[in-house]
């Protein structure tokens, strides 16, 4: 159900990988240990499938960020994980082993943080590539189920119920950690992106 | 663009951003600073007039302020917006005022680029040192929980393989005592006069109470830490009753009492350990005869309730009176029975048989007069799927 | 003498291409071997003579430094390049260790060039 064709897909794909590489080296840098983190794969897919591939029942505890953006494309990115995933990827990073279930406070900000690089370095990488510019807005902490995180960030109709999704992947100390980068675009946005991208095409042709 | 509000006086927007309680601090290209708020004034005791115009490097000397710059140049040249957590780096703002007097916050900094505006940014700093002392007290607190937790179950652990163990060394030596006064008893290496005969038969009487004394101590450790198997399948009511009777007969005619058995008209089935609540049976069959007189007779029979059977054991003895009604399942409470035929129980028991029926999500009670009788009933669920499922969730281990 | 052949390897169709138009670009008479991953450019270059490989390091199976590895068993004289988002220093030093180069993305006429000129 994907509505981009290869070429399209390819480029995200790579601009995305090049997004995630300085924000892997940003987040390496901070909790000086190795990370790397890659996107294997991205696709435009419709808002169900996508809280369907959030969690196996879109009932379970999603915590991540969101960080609205304006630019060519409009929309808000999210960064999500399984909650169990958060606390521990928070943890590792922090280097903070706590037996406490849920986040605290300043895990949340923390995890804020590192949401807040790799969006940043996502859209950055976009904007670089088409020359544009695409301000973000400070990112905040978001917890609940699929469905209610989906609610609330999509308020009246002034999102498109198409998605761009993709799958990120941590590694770090010998731990694997999944993530997915939601970008809700507006209703005009995934037709922009999509011109965007063949304009690019026909430069580098 | 989106219109807050209907206020357009910058007197009172500046008003506004004066009451508010956050640090707000402007910067230009260059990372000098064009603002400078109320609130950042007397937390530094800096006054506006003193800064602007100054680079942040200036006014914030001695701070690392190497992940700050970089957000702040990100959010002029690419319209980036940055959160700075203080869990990443263990920053503080150093503020200072013509008094050399110096304040360290752990701030929490947003970052934002200005919209509509000749590339300006905006900083926003809330002072979080309070609450990041609360939390760092929060999680060495959560911490030590653990610490004691985990303390507490390798005690558990620990005392569990103690018994074990100890138990076993007791057993092996015992069981060579019992077999060989069993010997010496029974006449095989020899004949014994009768005041030897006595003396044996006192010493393998007590070497088999000892014994017993051992398993139950065994037994109850288990159940309680949990190491013990149960295995639940489907049983029938009448055959546990049966083979209840059946096993105690032959301590009946030992001691002259007589176990008359009803069995249900329309058997039941309920789901449990079958050996484990032979035992508890046989347990209180027992207590029963011990505490009736010779020639007496213990019922033992069951009642079909709505979600589980009652099993009954009833006798017509000495009763159990009230001080030791709330402390009978206690370990090693003993009553004295008239004839002394208790002087060979443990005291586990009990103990042992509530652990059991807990296993099994029943109940045990009892309802006693003294010099009347006792009835002990057993309430066990019976084997529907509910019930079931409850009966496994109550046995995963923890 | 035949013309000088370069392989270039990246799972990317479009990251081959912008390499392709650089190099058709600055060297018109040279050959392209193009590979979408590890295994292909191993048949690839079999029985060839390759003067330049160009790798990507994120790929799925095979890594480019492993794939690197692998050639210079085959190649032990060419030059080589990693050509990378992947930028952190682990990376770099392990390029170091097997003598090959490290680059950048993202891809640039200039670091393409660079790349270019190990061969002449």
């Amino acid at each position: 159900m994907n509505k981009l064709n290869e070429l399209q897909q390819d480029i995200l794909t790579e601009a995305f990988n090049l997004g995630m590489g300085s924000a892997a080296a940003s987040l390496s840098e901070i909790v000086r240990s190795e990370i790397s983190l890659s996107v294997p794969n991205l696709t435009f897919i419709d808002k169900q499938t996508a809280a369907k591939r959030l969690s196996q029942n879109t009932e379970s505890e999603l915590s991540g960020v969101s960080e609205s953006f304006t630019g060519p494309f409009c929309g808000k990115a999210l960064l999500l994980f399984p909650a169990e995933q958060s606390l521990a990827l928070v943890r590792l990073m922090l280097q903070d082993s706590v037996p406490l279930e849920s986040l605290t406070e300043f895990e949340e900000e923390a995890l804020n943080e590192i949401g807040n690089i790799i969006l940043n370095a996502g859209l950055g990488s976009l904007a670089d590539m088409f020359g544009s510019r695409i301000e973000t807005e400070i990112p905040t902490y978001t917890h609940g189920s699929t469905t209610e995180i989906f609610d609330a960030q999509s308020s009246a109709n002034d999102l498109h119920d198409v998605v761009l999704f993709l799958q990120v992947d941590f590694s770090i100390k010998e731990s694997d950690i999944h993530g997915f980068v939601v970008y809700l675009l507006d209703v005009d946005s995934m037709k922009d992106l999509t011109n965007l991208l063949d304009v690019y095409l026909s430069k580098i042709s | 663009m989106k219109q807050h509000s209907s206020i357009n006086n910058i007197e009172i927007l500046d008003s506004i951003i004066d009451q508010t309680v956050h640090g707000l601090i402007v910067l230009d290209t260059e990372l000098k600073i064009q603002y400078w708020n109320q609130w950042m004034e007397s937390k530094s005791g800096i006054y506006s007039y003193e800064v602007i115009n100054q680079t942040i490097d200036h006014v914030f000397a001695n701070s690392n302020l190497i992940r700050i710059k970089g957000a702040l140049k990100k959010a002029i040249d690419k319209g980036q917006s940055a959160s700075l957590s203080q869990s990443f780096s263990d920053f503080k703002l150093r503020l200072y005022n013509n008094k050399q007097k110096t304040l360290e916050i752990i701030p929490q900094i947003a970052i934002s680029p200005l919209k509509d505006s000749s590339k300006l940014c905006l900083m926003q700093i809330t002072d979080v040192s309070a609450a990041v002392t609360r939390e760092r007290l929060l999680k060495s607190i959560a911490n030590e929980a653990h610490l004691g937790k985990e303390a507490a179950e390798n005690l558990s652990q620990l005392k569990s393989s103690f018994v074990a163990t100890v138990s076993h060394e007791l057993r092996t030596p015992l069981t060579s005592i019992i077999g060989s006064l069993g010997l010496l008893k029974g006449g095989v290496v020899g004949e014994h006069n009768d005041a030897q005969s006595n003396l044996l038969n006192i010493a393998y009487r007590n070497s088999e109470l000892l014994l017993s004394l051992i398993n139950s101590i065994l037994d109850l450790e288990k159940i309680e830490s949990g190491t013990i198997e149960f295995n639940f399948k489907n049983i029938s009511i009448n055959d546990l009753l049966e083979q209840a009777t059946s096993g105690i007969a032959g301590y009946g005619e030992q001691v002259g009492i007589n176990f008359r058995l009803t069995l249900l008209q329309d058997n039941l089935m309920v789901y449990g350990d079958y050996h484990k609540l032979l035992q508890v049976l046989n347990n209180l069959l027992s207590n029963a005869a011990k505490f009736s007189q010779k020639g007496q007779t213990v019922k033992l029979y069951a009642k079909p309730e709505k979600h589980f059977v009652r099993i009954i054991v009833e006798d017509k003895g000495q009763g159990i009176p009230e001080a030791f009604k709330s402390t009978i399942y206690d370990k090693f409470t003993q009553l004295e029975s008239q004839d002394n035929r208790n002087a060979n129980g443990t005291g586990l028991g009990l103990a042992i048989a509530k652990l059991i029926v807990d296993k099994h999500n029943g109940k045990i009670d009892f309802e006693s007069i003294i010099g009347k009788g006792t009835t002990f009933y057993v309430d066990i669920p019976i084997a529907s799927e509910i019930n079931i499922k409850k009966i496994q969730n109550n046995n995963k281990m923890p | 003498m035949p013309n000088t052949t370069v392989l270039v390897v990246d799972d990317s169709k479009v990251s081959r291409m912008m390499i392709t138009a650089i190099i058709k670009d600055q060297r018109s008479n040279w050959t392209i071997i193009e590979a979408g991953c590890g295994d292909d450019a191993i048949e690839a270059s079999k029985d060839k003579a390759i003067d330049l490989c160009i790798i990507d390091y994120n790929m799925p199976g095979m890594d480019g430094l492993e794939l690197a590895t692998k050639l210079k068993e085959s190649f032990p004289y060419t030059p080589m390049s990693l050509l990378t988002a992947n930028v952190q220093e682990s990376t770099k030093e392990k390029a170091e260790a097997i003598g090959i180069r490290f680059t950048r993305k993202p891809i640039t006429d200039e670091r393409v060039t660079s790349i270019l000129d190990l061969v002449g």
